[in-house]
């Protein structure tokens, strides 16, 4: 408790001492990580969207007539691929027979003895956005007649890219402000154990094991991340929550209904990142810095 | 207690002209003893001082050493980095430039030597007391570094050295920037200190009067070598600038004469030490010490 007691006195003291330093980073690391935030928002509502959109339309595949039955084990098998969540078997004696449910008259006796329908299976995704991706592989397979394609192909299209452009921008911006976030951490530790070279190298000297002289450091960089991500996080509750809640129907249709867990998630994403931004920011500076300083 | 067996170091040992800092050391120092090293700038005093505090330089690919030093029979020329603190515990150390932190009390510097290995609040207030107590600074315990004199400074710098009892006590340079009468105060403290605890004292010095003084055992170094070393001995200064007759052997090169300057020859400033007139005489009293018993 006392070496507790030891590392948090000296860490409100390089606080203190630094303050300027400090109200720069956690502002810093709050701008950046209310961008990721939002980027995380947007992303995960499109996904939500296109999840929307696709799971309403399951992958049917019809295998060729003249399939046997092994050759339709032998894709039932291959259908089973990561991406696919589900796969069930409809056979062509199932479909017409679904078929003469349907359609009270119709004549099937003649059917029943020269069945023209071919099996099908019925796909469903674990991820929509990969709908394409396995639709194409399906399409190749020897005994597969054709894929159904889903009526609404042209809107998955459409969000599709939408989201493909969201991802590649969100990892763009999640690169550049990480850096930034680790950079301004980085430098503020530094300026710190710069300031401190002197406490260092006098607790050095009286045989402060390594760890015991860094762990102050490392707590001052996860306050700046965490306390820049919590600033961030209220400020994205302030922003988002009314919006996730609004009665304009434009919005309603932009936000999916699960929107509520969408921020949740994204907040604790945020926490997160701003602890190991901070942590890794400290850390960086740790090694070299302190050996440095102590030179100095 | 302490044995340098051999020791050589050798900075750059991969340059063209691998500059040897002590060569062949051979040394035995006993426990409770009171050892001077002595000789001019670049002799190699305070490299005996950092090999046996287990200097972090010490283990970086720009030095090479050669041979033990041995503490307790524990070889600390090629101790791994990660036991270096805890060999440091049991070694106390102070400095010429005192090395306190201007912004705590005398009491916080002393306790901040035993905080730093996570000692309890139990024993920093028995400790620190008895530290301050010891170097007589007691009474001065809440005074921050610039309300204290050079003299003080340096006791609080020692009662931090002795607050965590250990067994050896390194002084480098310990007197370098205090008058001969503060210096005479602070040899006393470490007398005391010697006496009372048992410490075994190190110190690395140009302070003649001191060495005179006290007259315990002097090492002389020179260029990297001991050349002397006497049980009661004394230091003249001038004896390292022209070589003696016994190290012949030596390759010791006289430097070129220092210029005259108002600093005279005092190794960090104050007054000359050349137009001094000679100890014991009544221009230059030798100042009285309470010398241990036995």
């Amino acid at each position: 408790m006392e070496i507790l007691g030891f590392w948090i006195r000296e860490t409100s003291s390089n606080i203190a001492r630094n303050r300027l330093m400090c109200l720069l980073a956690i502002s810093t690391v709050t701008i950046c990580l209310f961008v990721l935030g939002a980027f995380y928002f947007a992303w995960g509502s499109l996904q939500s969207q296109i999840g929307a959109q696709t799971q309403k339309i399951d992958l049917r595949i019809i295998l060729e007539p003249s399939v046997s039955d092994s050759r339709r084990d032998e894709i039932v098998k291959a259908a089973h691929i990561p991406q696919v969540a589900n796969v069930t078997l409809v056979t062509k004696e199932e479909a017409l027979k679904q078929l003469t449910s349907d359609i009270n008259d119709f004549p099937v006796t003649d059917l029943e003895k020269n069945n023209p329908l071919g099996d099908e299976l019925h796909i469903s995704l674990k991820d929509p956005t990969q709908i394409f991706k396995v639709r194409n592989y399906l399409t190749s397979v020897k005994g597969v007649q054709k894929t159904l394609a889903p009526q609404e192909d042209n809107v998955v299209k459409m969000l599709l890219e939408v989201n493909h452009f969201v991802k590649v921008a969100g990892v763009v911006a999640l690169l550049i402000l990480g850096l930034g976030i680790l950079l301004i951490i980085h430098n503020a530790i530094r300026l710190t154990i710069f300031a401190r070279r002197r406490e260092i190298r006098i607790m050095e000297l009286v045989g402060a094991t390594p760890w015991f002289i860094r762990i102050p450091f490392l707590m001052e960089g996860l306050i700046y991340g965490l306390a820049g991500a919590v600033i961030a996080a209220i400020l994205l509750l302030a922003v988002l929550l009314p919006i996730t809640h609004t009665n304009t129907p434009l919005l309603q249709v932009l936000i999916p209904p699960d929107a509520d867990n969408i921020l949740r998630d994204g907040l604790a994403w945020i926490i997160l990142a701003g602890i190991c931004f901070g942590f890794f920011g400290s850390w960086l500076s740790l090694s070299r810095s302190i050996g440095k300083a102590v030179q100095a | 207690m302490i044995k340098f067996e051999n020791v050589t170091v050798c900075y750059n040992p991969h340059a063209r002209h691998p500059d040897h800092a002590v060569e062949e050391i051979n040394l035995d120092i006993k426990k409770g003893e009171w050892v001077f090293f002595v000789g001019h700038s670049g002799a190699g005093k305070s490299t005996l001082i950092k090999l046996l505090h287990g200097n972090p330089h010490t283990a970086s690919h720009g030095i090479h050493i050669t041979g033990k030093v041995l503490l307790e029979d524990i070889d600390i020329t090629h101790l791994p980095a990660n036991e270096v603190p805890f060999l440091r515990r049991k070694i106390g150390v102070i400095f010429q430039d005192f090395q306190l932190l201007a912004q705590k009390t005398a009491w916080e510097n002393v306790a901040f030597a035993l905080r730093v290995i996570g000692a309890p609040q139990q024993r920093i207030a028995r400790e620190v007391p008895r530290a301050l107590e010891t170097v007589g600074l007691l009474h001065r315990a809440q005074a921050r570094p610039n309300e204290l004199s050079g003299g003080e400074q340096q006791r609080v710098a020692i009662a931090r050295a002795i607050v965590n009892e250990p067994y050896l006590l390194l002084a480098d340079e310990p007197t370098g920037n205090l008058d001969p009468e503060t210096a005479a105060g602070i040899a006393a403290v470490l007398e005391r200190i010697n006496a009372e605890r048992g410490t075994t004292v190190v110190m690395a010095t140009h302070d003649h009067h001191l060495v005179d003084t006290l007259q315990r055992r002097v090492v002389r170094l020179r260029e990297g070598r001991i050349i002397s070393d006497e049980e009661h001995g004394i230091y003249h200064p001038e004896d390292d600038i022209k070589p003696s007759p016994e190290d012949s052997k030596s390759t010791f090169i006289e430097p070129p004469a220092k210029p005259k300057t108002d600093f005279g020859d005092a190794p960090f400033g104050g007054e000359s030490l050349q137009n001094e007139a000679p100890l014991g005489t009544p221009e230059n009293p030798i100042p009285q010490f309470n010398r241990p018993k036995g």
